[in-house]
């Protein structure tokens, strides 16, 4: 499982990431809590923290939001 | 809460998407990037001999510059940093051009080498080599033409090659040199182009576009950049970014890195050339991109150390003083992402005022101080993630005013917190006694 932080676009990132495949992660939403997103995942969390991070960087607003994803 | 961020993730983000990922400022940011260990390495070296090996050092001030150490360290230590120096910030510029069509090229699908190759051409077709008057503009002095020319010299490359100007070669020739030759065309365009504006200057204007540069707009944005007020502006604007959740950094170092990261760059040099005075056309900026370190980001941006340790001092809300306890290490680091996302400070309106107003406070103390002569200029470049105070001392070679006034800023932002912090404990205390009350009111399960 892991967790964003997004205070900003949550919406947008709940859709770049759930239910998707990324660098062989598939992403599953669970439940939002305030800015917290949750997401399982069918990968180590460790590297799923880092597909997530890299899939919302290269992401249109990736330059500009302020983010952060942590094992949860 | 819940209409004003729609109202920001369907108006604001957008326009900040389109800003933060202009394709010319996003290759400006990247190229400054990209020549991080240059800038470092140079950084460094310079660093080291001021702090130890020269008669001007920080040591030779303590223990004399005749100092057999000192004596010694000179003639035999800091030529290999003058080295080091002279190979990478002296010629900050050439890097610079190359970095910025490469990085252009990149991101357009361009052929990179080439369009870097042209630009650090360009930056020599205009004159960079200057003349015994004038001096040469491979250091930072160069840097706002060479980042011009660049730009537009990526643009005619590409416009050319787009046309399909090139010179076609068949399959059997070598990928390198069929590249090469296609880059022919586009290329004699492109430095043409910056030709025919250097002998414009040379012969209306008798002189370069580098010397035209410095005298008129260098100096404009040299007034615009070290007023007080543009300090304290994008103080404040720098946390309001990320205040509201977005990439303070990211959005602004496009547009700062070029004026403020030249401004450190020049420091550096002129500092090691022998200039003291601060202040003032052809003396030491007042405020440089370092200032923000060594005054303002205490702990992070917002500085936001002053916040845990008026957290520690005076609240009484657990989770707050645990999420304090954790963030102290990295804070004094100054990476402070556990804090801001933990508390959390982002879209909180407890934390708004104090995160926003403490910034620009603190730079009008580190702009004043530096100003006054109490603390020393930025003439070294430190990494940023030096601790608060050490990092003003080092950073400003060794002036104990200015690791005063960092101390003084710490207190500063301390005190901007406290009161909020007190506020976070009556709203804490207020909502426990709401939930004490709901759990009262709550029917007994029979």
């Amino acid at each position: 499982m892991i967790v964003v932080f997004a205070p900003l676009q949550r919406e947008f990132i709940k859709e770049l990431l759930h239910q998707k495949l990324h660098d062989e992660v598939t992403f599953h939403f669970e439940k939002q809590e305030n800015m917290k997103l949750y997401f399982s995942c069918d990968s180590q969390s460790s590297n799923a923290v880092k597909v997530a991070k890299k899939v919302i960087k290269d992401s249109k607003y990736g330059s500009v939001l302020h983010f952060m994803v942590e094992e949860a | 809460m819940n209409n004003f961020i729609n109202w920001l993730d369907r108006k604001l983000v957008p326009i900040a998407a389109k800003f933060g990922n202009q394709r010319h400022l996003v290759a400006i940011r990247d190229a400054f990037a990209s020549l991080m260990p240059i800038v470092l390495v140079g950084a460094m070296a310079v660093l080291l001999n001021n702090v130890f090996f020269v008669p001007w050092s920080l040591v030779a001030g303590y223990i004399g510059a005749e100092h057999p150490f000192i004596v010694w360290a000179n003639a035999n230590l800091a030529p290999f940093f003058d080295a080091l120096s002279a190979g990478t910030l002296s010629l900050v510029s050439i890097y610079l051009a190359f970095a910025v069509g490469y990085q252009r090229a990149q991101a357009e699908g361009h052929d990179p080498l080439a369009t870097g190759i042209l630009s650090t051409a360009s930056a020599f077709v205009l004159g960079i080599m200057g003349n015994a008057d004038t001096g040469s503009f491979y250091d930072a002095k160069g840097m706002f033409i060479v980042l011009i020319a660049a730009l537009v010299t990526s643009e005619i490359f590409f416009k050319v090659t787009e046309k399909n100007w090139v010179i076609k070669l068949p399959d059997s020739v070598p990928p390198a040199v069929g590249k090469s030759f296609s880059a022919v065309i586009p290329g004699a365009f492109s430095l043409g182009f910056w030709a025919i504006v250097a002998y414009l200057f040379t012969h209306f204007g008798n002189t370069t576009v580098y010397v035209w540069f410095q005298n008129t707009i260098a100096n404009a944005l040299l007034v615009l950049s070290q007023g007080v007020v543009s300090v304290m502006l994008i103080s404040a604007l720098i946390p309001l970014f990320w205040f509201f959740g977005l990439h303070g950094a990211n959005l602004l170092d496009g547009v700062l890195q070029p004026i403020y990261g030249q401004l450190a760059l020049n420091n550096i040099e002129m500092f090691q050339q022998g200039v003291r005075a601060v202040g003032g056309e052809g003396n030491l900026s007042v405020w440089v991109r370092g200032s923000w370190d060594a005054y303002v980001f205490l702990g992070g941006s917002g500085a936001t150390l002053g916040l845990l340790i008026a957290i520690l001092m005076f609240s009484k809300v657990q989770q707050d003083k645990e999420i304090a306890k954790l963030g102290i290490p990295t804070g004094a680091f100054m990476i402070n992402e556990p804090v801001i996302f933990g508390l959390p400070i982002v879209l909180n309106p407890t934390f708004f005022i104090p995160f926003v107003i403490n910034q620009p406070v603190l730079a009008l103390v580190g702009y004043t101080a530096t100003s006054i002569g109490f603390a020393g200029p930025i003439v070294n470049q430190v990494p940023w993630t030096t601790p608060p105070i050490l990092s003003a001392f080092l950073a400003t070679n060794g002036s104990v005013g200015a690791a005063i006034t960092a101390l003084i800023n710490l207190v500063i932002c301390v005190l901007i917190y406290a009161p909020f912090v007190i506020m976070a404990n009556r709203a804490e205390a207020q909502r426990l006694k709401e939930e004490a009350i709901d759990t009262n009111n709550q029917p007994a399960n029979v």
